[in-house]
């Protein structure tokens, strides 16, 4: 398989790589777990939009591995 | 001793051989850019904790597979990030041959995510990375934990981040249901923040260019 590719048109573009696949933007993880606890709760409404909205991939994931740990 | 670490390392090999199918997973969703590298990803990680069990006896009490994919997430983000520095150095070289538009990224190409380097290489990141300070996803990432320590800061990441992802302050303003004029002062301080980092750390000049289109003075 071919070596993944990076293509950027602007400058904005290269920003929201960074938040989008570097996770910049992403809560601690004590957090993001309280936000697992209780999703709506007003003190996580950031992490609400990060997840929900925004759909950051990696918070994303790891609710999916602490789902599948708690199931084994 | 020894015999805890035998006990330690046996553990720790059951659970990667066992849980390594659910950790690729993980992994390939998490990072989809690093989908066919995730297999060494993980093996880097499963060498990692064993060296540190067999110079320490280091123990998980979070459970191995917790911290397996805690060293995993690292790792992948260490790869992201050397691409990260070849993007902004490229978006410097860029900028210093006269083209400060802030739209020829265009002419960026192609940048292709390097597999695992080789030692030598690493040694040289290394260097380069104490002589070059701290790159953009970094210091967002210290905004971020600079915003949760004091929960009155969480609009301001919650509106910079929106921001960061393409909103205007008045689509911003009525998503969080707060005033545009509320929107920019978050934005502003959210700015000030970061500007005063990174003048104060040693970043690559291309940040500036690419956060504020203009050099540090
Ligand atoms: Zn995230």
């Amino acid at each position: 398989m071919s070596e993944p590719d990076l293509q950027f048109r602007s400058f904005a573009d290269v920003v929201r790589w960074v938040i989008e696949e570097l996770g910049a933007m992403c809560p601690s993880p004590e957090r993001l777990a309280g936000y697992w606890e209780n999703p709506g709760a007003v003190e996580y409404r950031d992490i609400r939009y990060h997840v929900e909205e925004a759909g950051c991939p990696i918070c994303r994931a790891e609710r999916h591995a602490v789902d599948a740990g708690h199931r084994q | 001793m020894d015999g805890d670490r035998t006990r330690l390392e046996a553990e720790l090999t059951e659970a990667f051989v066992s849980g390594s199918a659910e950790l690729r997973r993980w992994l390939q969703q998490a990072f989809e850019r690093l989908y066919d590298q995730a297999d060494d990803i993980l093996h880097d990680a499963f060498t990692e904790t064993l060296r540190r069990i067999r110079s320490e006896g280091f123990c998980s009490s979070a459970g191995w597979i917790t911290y397996l994919r805690v060293v995993a997430r690292n790792r992948a983000i260490d790869r992201l990030r050397s691409c990260e520095r070849r993007i902004f150095r490229q978006l410097a070289s860029h900028s210093t041959s006269g083209d400060s538009s802030g739209s020829s990224a265009a002419n960026l190409g192609v940048m292709a995510i390097d597999s695992e380097p080789g030692p030598s290489t690493r040694v040289a990141e290394d260097e380069r990375r104490s002589r070059q300070g701290i790159l953009l996803s970094q210091v967002l990432e210290e905004f971020c934990r600079w915003c949760e320590s004091k929960s009155s800061r969480l609009l301001m990441k919650e509106a910079y981040e929106r921001s960061l992802r393409g909103q205007k302050p008045f689509e911003i303003a009525a998503a969080m249901g707060i005033a545009p004029s509320d929107v920019y002062s978050l934005l502003h301080r959210a700015r000030n923040w970061i500007f005063d980092r990174i003048r104060q750390a040693d970043v690559e000049r291309s940040v500036f260019l690419t956060l504020y289109g203009h050099g540090p003075t």
